[in-house]
């Protein structure tokens, strides 16, 4: 298959792995994050940090858009999704989130009619074969998923329909990264850039991470093969004591981005003047509201909301794991009283989230080897 | 667990086959909401703006294409949640 076999070819892995190995510096000890929820999940998957020298550290950064979404936030969601006459709607991985007061499925099984969708588009369709009720959508991702929003929206408008609204979650990738980077409990080395979210926006915008904090940042695909490529080209320019932005994932992100999908996200959009991040805190203009020119579709100016901040419980450490701090086998209810079927913390319930991929694809390797031990 | 944090070095263990109600499958990753895309292929033109796609698997969805306007049957295209983000080289 095009763009997949030729990334998962051992030998060349191998070769990549001896390269890697070659440009470690000893004694210096490397951390290098994936801020990409799907980088996160291959790394897991394929096993890539096994084929790492021991002093290069994968950290697991916040880039799955449903793990940064706070608890307060799920219980907005579930205000609107009790209302009245309201179908609402959100992708498959925000059903189980937790909210202060229980996850979307609960107030589903309480019978507040939730459906899960694959597509904005079809909550709208859900709107047109609906016209006596009002369909909700529960917007969220980053500038990937955000088009796919604001495109729906467009549409919408166009054909007049207004038994649908969005409430709207899209938060922006360069953001946290900056408040990763002044974060005093974290260095790193360097930056493995997301891949889809740089189809749309492109490689400009992480020039800052080079100029003002002389961090390298290699945005990657997302087979196996291309996280090694990324993670290889990273340490050549640490080898050589450059800080660029390099794309390692040519054969898909141009580098300028997408620009229609950026005229087409400053049409729909505007920059909230803060937004909380689960783990990370309130980070200023890093979301995305309804621009006044579709406040008709905007499901916060519809319904009432609590608006209520609510802590994470206290056992919890997904803001530790977002900020990779910690690893998600270092949480203290990892794989106990948090697992993917009852999660107390976002990074459990998403299979892009830290703690669950590798709920699902390391905990047994590390039950073996401590066996061994 | 060594103090590095590293993991150990042993092989992966079998795939788990899912993760509960409304969870995506784990072997894939989420295709819907995180932000990874899917190529897929364009069978055929709805109207401004929106396509028929087929996935690898065969599986057909509605996409829509405004970011890729000039989109035509056997286009190859990276879809994520319903949107078409770019064209990749045709077949």
């Amino acid at each position: 298959m095009r763009f997949v076999d030729e990334f998962r070819d051992p030998d060349l892995g191998r070769r990549l792995s001896e390269n890697i190995r070659s440009t470690v510096e000893p004694g210096r000890h490397y951390k290098i994050m994936e801020v990409c929820g799907g980088h996160t999940h291959t790394i897991y998957r394929y096993g890539v940090d096994d084929l790492l020298p021991g002093n290069v550290e994968l950290v697991h950064g916040p880039g799955c858009p449903v793990c940064v979404i706070p608890m307060g936030r799920v219980d907005d969601g579930i205000a609107v999704a009790k209302q009245d006459g309201v179908i609402f709607t959100c992708f498959g991985d925000m059903m189980r989130v937790p909210g202060g007061d229980g996850s979307f499925l609960d107030a589903k099984a309480e019978g507040a009619d939730i459906r899960f969708v694959y597509s904005p588009l079809d909550a709208l369709k859900m709107a047109v074969n609906n016209p006596d009720r009002q369909v909700v959508f529960y917007a969220i991702g980053f500038e990937t998923t955000a088009p796919s929003t604001a495109l729906t929206l467009m549409r919408a408008k166009a054909e007049g329909i207004k038994n649908f609204s969005v409430m709207c979650n899209h938060v922006t990738i360069v953001p946290p990264l900056k408040a990763l980077m002044e974060s005093p409990d974290l260095r790193l080395d360097a930056f493995i850039g997301p891949g889809h979210v740089s189809t749309v926006v492109g490689c400009r915008p992480y020039d800052f991470l080079t100029k003002d904090y002389n961090t390298p940042i290699v945005v990657a695909g997302f087979e196996p093969l291309d996280l090694l490529h990324s993670i290889s080209m990273i340490m050549e320019q640490l080898d050589e004591g450059r800080a660029e932005v390099e794309n390692q994932y040519g054969r898909v992100v141009p580098w300028e981005g997408n620009l229609r999908a950026l005229q087409v996200l400053q049409e729909v959009f505007e920059l909230r003047p803060y937004f909380e991040w689960r783990g990370l805190g309130f980070i200023s203009q890093s979301a995305l509201k309804l621009s006044d020119a579709y406040a008709d579709f905007d499901a916060e100016l519809k319904y009432s909301t609590p608006g209520v901040r609510v802590a994470d419980p206290k056992a919890c450490q997904c803001g530790e794991v977002l900020k990779g701090v910690i690893k998600p086998w270092e949480c203290k209810v990892f794989g106990t009283a948090c697992t993917p079927e009852t999660p107390i913390g976002t990074c459990m319930v998403s299979s892009e989230g830290a703690c669950a991929a590798y709920y699902n694809f390391g905990r047994f390797a590390r039950s073996k080897a401590r066996a061994g031990a | 667990m060594s103090a590095s944090g590293r993991r150990p070095d042993v092989p992966s263990p079998p795939l788990p086959t899912g993760t509960g109600p409304g969870a995506c499958d784990v072997r894939h990753g989420c295709i819907t909401c995180s932000d990874e895309g899917v190529p897929m292929t364009v069978v055929r033109l709805h109207d401004a703006g929106l396509a028929v796609c087929e996935g690898e698997d065969g599986a057909r969805q509605d996409v829509l294409t405004g970011l890729v306007p000039d989109a035509a049957p056997g286009d190859r295209l990276l879809v994520h949640a319903g949107t078409a983000l770019l064209r990749l080289e045709s077949r």
